[in-house]
């Protein structure tokens, strides 16, 4: 079947890969090749980094409010264009369409914040430091940055950093998830539509090998990364040998810890949303529930219950709850953990194996899996499955649980649900976790708080989105002055 | 048909204006009626309100299931002709339908700019009702 063959963006210009080589993108809910996406090549990734590497001199001196009023042009475009770009994450992702919808907010939201530049970037300074001299601080843009993007959310991640290095003066290149790279490459026809310099945002599709060009190249300062653990672990090795900056978040395996005070209703409703929602694929998503002392039986009862309801299918029909995994080797690495949580013991209490949909029978689907019994030395209690599978932990107590939550490589996110503020306070003191909700399923970060991690799931020190990006995305320069 | 989520209820309440602002459009069209061409202007503010709150108002932090609302209970008028029936007669009807509706969404939604959207709706299908001098009808 003959599909488009995806273009990248450089320069100011949609460009033809020279690359013989692609990669299929798929479809995860019918199966079908949507877009073929080039595998760019050095030599291109090097002439994407010489045009953001001469656009950065004119942009740097452009006004923050002319930077600015970029972001405005950019948003207007992204809000008219809403419902493309949400249906768009859905045919390459397969989350439902109110996730995308979400997704897309997100992004948005992000430039907005990024917009708010000419009061973000400001220094700070101090007279009589000494006698007849002072000091202050200047935020300077410092270059070329790229990011490397993820297939879970192909849309958004991006806009964590992108709006906000630009909005300092920077220029970008975005490399997107070759799995999905549709919704970048309609975001990169806005920010060419936007007006944007020639040079000052770059799309380079690809693989790893645009990757390490990218990295390898002196022309880039810093890399923003989300990805598994592994690779954003040996990405920030590589940018530390290279003397770039980088900001790597990572794997997870988030704990949502449910106290016997907790209001069950509401909450299993958040657990559902929490392990189902993106089919499991959130670097938030809820992969163990740590039932605390009596709570357990009922609360594994209700938590079966409700996700036995959730309607799997095509994430386009308004109607379905979850979508399919988001390729073929995503269901069987899913299928892989659930028979070896069977293996290890744990019972099995909903099986996802099997589901069909009507309609859809190409589909990568599988439904909402959960499991009793789960200890935390099992693969299916310490490993980061990023699928519809839900672990259930029995802890004796708060300090149990608590134990549980912090013996984990990653930290990432985890959430507490109780209705005792004094529970909840320990939680947020002692939990090493970066990301932490109190009766909240997926404690998403907003646009103008840092997307945080800690231990395996974030290396590096400032985060993407609000004040974390600009002082990621900028060099402080220190004046001290004296006038004779 | 369950609506379980806040893109379904956002889409139906989208079907249920573009529903009346067709059929007010082809009233106006043929009779001149100042009442339903003010009505179909109206219907085009409300879709473009709903369109609006579907992309401002979901929340990824909260998509959480929503239950006991059923598409049925608020069907579209369909191919129901004018002929038979005053043309108020049958506007009274779906500003009734969408005003049970508009108050049933309301309560349900957890956004509560989501919520105040959707009374604000109601509200309005109320005072239309009013207009066409027919709540009794549609209640």
């Amino acid at each position: 079947m003959s599909c488009v063959r995806l273009k990248n963006y450089f320069d100011g210009t949609w460009t033809e890969s020279a690359s013989p080589d692609t990669l299929p993108v798929t479809n995860p809910a019918t199966g079908e090749v949507i877009a073929q996406v080039p595998l760019s090549t050095t030599e291109e990734v090097g002439r994407a980094v010489e045009a953001a590497r001469l656009a950065f001199e004119d942009w740097r001196q452009t006004p923050p409010y002319a930077r600015a009023r970029c972001m405005f042009r950019l948003k207007n475009l992204m809000e008219a264009r809403f419902e493309d770009l949400a249906r768009t994450v859905v045919e390459e992702h397969g989350k439902i369409i109110d996730e995308a919808r979400g997704e897309v907010r997100r992004g948005i939201e992000n430039v907005e914040v990024a917009a708010g530049v000419p009061s973000l970037m400001m220094g700070y300074n101090m007279e009589d430091v000494s006698q007849g001299i002072d000091e202050e601080c200047v935020y300077q843009p410092a270059g070329v940055f790229c990011c490397v993007a993820p297939f879970n959310f192909p849309f958004m991640v991006p806009l964590w950093f992108m709006p906000y290095a630009v909005a300092c003066g920077n220029t970008y290149i975005v490399k997107p998830s070759e799995q999905c790279p549709m919704s970048q490459n309609m975001l990169f026809e806005l920010l060419d539509e936007a007006d944007f310099p020639p040079g000052v945002v770059n799309l380079i599709n690809g693989d790893k090998v645009a990757v390490n060009a990218l990295l390898e190249h002196p022309g880039v300062v810093g890399l923003s990364f989300v990805g598994s653990t592994p690779v954003g672990k040996a990405l920030y090795a590589k940018a530390a040998a290279q003397g770039k900056r980088a900001q790597c978040q990572s794997g997870a395996k988030n704990c949502l810890v449910v106290m016997p005070d907790a209001e069950l209703e509401p909450t299993v409703a958040a657990i559902m949303t929490s392990a189902f929602g993106t089919a499991g694929q959130r670097c938030l998503a809820g992969a163990l529930v740590v039932a605390v002392g009596a709570v357990h039986d009922a609360l594994t009862e209700r938590i079966v219950q409700a996700a036995a309801r959730i309607r799997v299918g095509n994430g386009l029909d308004e109607r379905v709850q979850m979508g399919p995994l988001s390729s073929r080797r995503a269901m069987e690495r899913v299928l892989g953990y659930i028979e070896k949580g069977e293996a290890e013991g744990a019972k099995l209490l909903l099986d996802g194996r099997g589901v069909k949909v009507e309609g859809y029978p190409r589909g990568f689907f599988v439904g909402p899996t959960i499991f009793s019994g789960v200890m935390p030395e099992m693969a299916i209690g310490r490993e980061e499955i990023f699928g519809p599978v839900l672990g259930i932990i029995q802890a004796q107590d708060f300090d149990e649980a608590l134990e549980i939550v912090n013996a984990s490589p990653y930290g990432n996110a985890g959430s507490l649900f109780t209705s005792r503020g004094k529970y909840a306070r320990e939680f947020r003191y002692w939990a090493r976790l970066g990301n932490i909700g109190i009766n909240i399923g997926i404690a998403a970060p907003i646009a103008s708080f840092p997307f945080s991690g800690m231990k395996e799931s974030f290396f590096g020190d400032l985060h993407g989105q609000g004040r974390d990006a600009i002082e990621f995305f900028t060099d402080r320069k220190v004046v001290i002055s004296r006038w004779f | 048909m369950s609506l379980v989520t806040f893109g379904a209820i956002l889409s139906h309440a989208l079907e249920l204006e573009r529903d009346a602002a067709r059929f007010y459009e082809s009233i106006a069209g043929t009779s001149q009626d100042s009442l339903a061409a003010a009505l179909a202007a109206a219907s085009a503010r409300r879709i473009e309100r709903l369109e609006r709150l579907r992309r401002e108002g979901v929340s990824e932090m909260i998509l959480e299931a929503i239950h006991g609302f059923e598409e049925d209970d608020y069907p579209l008028m369909g191919e129901a002709g004018t002929g038979e029936r005053p043309w108020k007669a049958l506007a009274a009807e779906s500003e009734g339908t969408r005003r049970r509706f508009y108050a049933a969404a309301a309560a349900k939604m957890p956004i509560r700019e989501v919520s105040r959207q959707f009374e604000r709706l109601a509200k309005e299908n109320a005072q239309t009702l009013g207009q066409l001098g027919a709540a009794s009808v549609a209640t």
